[in-house]
């Protein structure tokens, strides 16, 4: 987006987005992180109009499956109909403002509200309402307007997106050039992803974009928020001292429309691969004895039928490990080497669910490929549960961080005067034939695309809608 | 006994005989035991908690669900929030007590493990004991005015060594479906 753009929309303050995000010195005020009226117009302009991710279609294999989740601070129904189409319909009573599915699992043909019993088919369409002859539902609206309100729902991958903006882009336009990225995680093998289980839930007393901001891509704060990985021998250190900077940290993040990955290669990241002296294999070699993250040595047939040579050969000697999607999905997908020499992978999708300007919830899928061996999947469930999300020994340090800033963002110097500041910039810097589109910064991990995050942020709530 | 948790390897479990009462020596055992297991965990005293484990223990969360009854649940694996071995009880407990980069309980959380309706039974395995505990663990943090509350249920398996009670599986049903803490960092 060009800078010379200026703020359409104008909190009651006065200020404007321009205030907020400052995008000639590359800083944002700390208020984002706690105003209200900001929250509000998030809800319409990020979580209302543009794409959520809600779940995985083996989340709800058979057909009048359902969960109910969050679009924002709505919850939605997401279910399987019987030719084994997915659907999603506002979870709220169109008569008297009922939830209506009261599970955040099931099975069932017929929604049916427990208030008064109006009735809903998988796709939202309204059925009917107790005592057909008397209509309840009166006559002054016709039975096609009295559904629940249905999202527009796009399937990448298996993960099922959805947004209440019927005319906007297509999922695949939103994700631009950052598909061919993620088509080497999520559209790899034949038969694609599986849930390891339903999401992991937490509740966390934080604006959601504390994490929101560091699924943009924030390397930094892995020298220090996770140093716990350099000192435990897990990350690859140089020197004597165990303490010294990771190599991990050196990779080629790329960025489009404000989603992004950070490409590492193994033998920067874990000793293991530096001892395998990875970088003189040959790509046979590397994928027969250091396959990608996630898969299991006899599924590497799949990835090159499903994969560019190309992409085979950056998700062999670079894979992306880490990224997300913008707005609120974040993704690890890393190596996982485990203490008999096995390197496993462990493979988990986060969101972070708005509920109010100073709370949220954060949610972890687990995943394993289809086709992955029966032993090998509750081997990778046991490992990622052990490495990320609630008690994960990475994960546990970012959770407890991000209410101190939301804290911070309520006092009045500190919500006044204090930015959060992305201005360590590498610079665009495409390394000779790399392969895919996108902003690419090869080097030492900067703040470059957490700043395409905050771009995206203004140019998505820089549109006002009626 | 609780059916909430349903995990593949339960039906690996000796099946539960007779009940211990409380008021025999054996009982009292076991909650003295449970007492100064809470203790030791309050005081963060973690290594000489490990000393009471078994090499092949098993402790884990299972991730709760709220579902009607009237309806199945779609099919898919058991999701957890805790599936710990003796190996990784161990790096846990190395990254609390002997590093200083814990962030999640670095400063230390204040806890109190409240520990009540403990029941016991013999079971089909001589010398396994199985123990039923309800928990309540307010969790503070920083100067916050509230706590963070966890309350559950404990399903213990307990093996006698050398006279000693040693834990071998811990299954710990939670009664939230979202958590109230932003981790557990904290054992349960």
């Amino acid at each position: 987006m060009d800078i010379a753009t200026k703020s359409i929309r104008t909190l009651s303050s006065g200020k404007t987005l321009d205030d907020l995000v400052r995008r000639e010195t590359r800083e944002v005020s700390l208020e984002v992180m706690s105003n209200e009226e900001l929250y509000q117009w998030e809800l319409e302009n990020l979580f209302g109009m543009g794409w959520n991710l809600l779940g995985h279609e083996s989340e709800v294999p058979d057909a009048n499956d359902y969960v109910v989740r969050p679009m924002g601070e709505d919850l939605v129904i997401v279910a399987r109909d019987r030719e084994g189409k997915i659907h999603v319909s506002l979870n709220v009573c169109p008569h008297r403002g009922m939830r209506v599915a009261l599970g955040e699992e099931g099975n069932t043909a017929v929604h049916k509200c427990i208030y008064h019993g109006w009735a809903f088919r998988t796709n939202g369409d309204f059925i009917g309402a107790p005592v057909e002859k008397e209509q309840m539902h009166g006559n002054i609206c016709s039975k096609a307007e009295l559904g629940l309100k249905k999202a527009r729902v796009e399937l990448y991958g298996g993960l099922i997106f959805a947004t209440w903006n019927h005319e906007g882009p297509s999922f695949e336009e939103y994700l631009g050039e950052a598909k061919f990225y993620f088509d080497m995680l999520w559209n790899r093998t034949d038969n694609g992803l599986e849930v390891l289980g339903p999401p992991q839930k937490v509740s966390i007393d934080c604006n959601w974009k504390c994490s929101g901001e560091q699924s943009g891509g924030d390397g930094f704060h892995t020298l220090t928020l996770h140093r716990w990985l350099i000192e435990a021998g897990l990350f690859r250190s140089d020197g004597d001292d165990p303490t010294d900077l990771a190599p991990a940290m050196y990779g080629i993040n790329v960025t489009a429309n404000g989603h992004n990955a950070r490409c590492i290669p193994i033998e920067g990241t874990f000793d293991i691969a530096k001892k395998m002296d990875a970088s003189s294999m040959s790509l046979d070699e590397r994928l027969e004895k250091l396959p990608p993250p996630g898969i299991h040595k006899e599924l590497v047939p799949q990835l090159r039928k499903n994969l560019s040579e190309a992409q085979l050969e950056l998700l062999v000697k670079a894979a992306p490990q880490v990224g997300g999607i913008f707005p609120n999905l974040n993704f690890l997908f890393v190596y996982a080497p485990q203490p008999d020499g096995e390197v496993l992978g462990a493979m988990a999708i986060h969101i972070i669910v708005p509920k109010g300007p100073d709370r949220s919830e954060f949610w972890t899928w687990m995943f394993t490929e289809k086709d992955t061996p029966e032993e090998t999947k509750q081997k990778m469930l046991r490992n990622a549960v052990q490495q990320v999300g609630t008690s994960g020994l990475i994960e546990q340090d970012d959770t407890d961080t991000w209410p101190h800033i939301s804290l911070a963002s309520r006092g009045y110097k500190g919500r006044r005067d204090i930015t959060l500041k992305y201005q360590a910039i590498l610079g665009e810097n495409k390394p000779e034939g790399w392969p895919g589109g996108g902003k690419v910064f090869a080097g030492f991990s900067k703040d470059d695309t957490q700043w395409e995050w905050w771009e995206a942020y203004y140019a998505a709530m820089n549109k006002a809608y009626d | 006994m609780s059916n909430l948790a349903v995990t593949e390897d339960k039906a690996n479990l000796a099946a539960v005989t007779e009940r211990v009462p409380s008021g025999t020596a054996l009982y009292h055992q076991v909650v003295d035991h449970l007492y100064d297991e809470a203790a030791l965990l309050d005081s963060l005293d973690l290594r000489t908690w490990q000393k009471s484990f078994t090499e092949d223990i098993l402790y884990q969360a299972p991730v709760q669900l709220t579902a009607r009854k009237s309806e199945r649940l779609p099919k898919k694996r058991q999701m957890m929030h805790l599936y710990e071995n003796y190996f990784s009880m161990e790096l846990r407990i190395h990254k609390v007590v002997d590093t200083a980069v814990c962030w999640a309980e670095e400063p230390r959380s204040r806890t109190r493990r409240l520990i009540t309706n403990i029941r016991v039974w013999k079971t089909a395995v001589e010398n396994e004991l199985a123990v039923v505990s309800y928990f309540l663990i307010p969790r503070n943090r920083f100067e916050a005015h509230d706590y963070q509350l966890l309350s559950g249920e404990r399903q213990d398996r307990f093996r006698l060594v050398d006279g000693e009670l040693k834990l071998a599986r811990r299954e710990i049903i939670l009664d939230m479906s979202v958590l109230s803490m932003p981790n557990l960092a904290i054992f349960l």
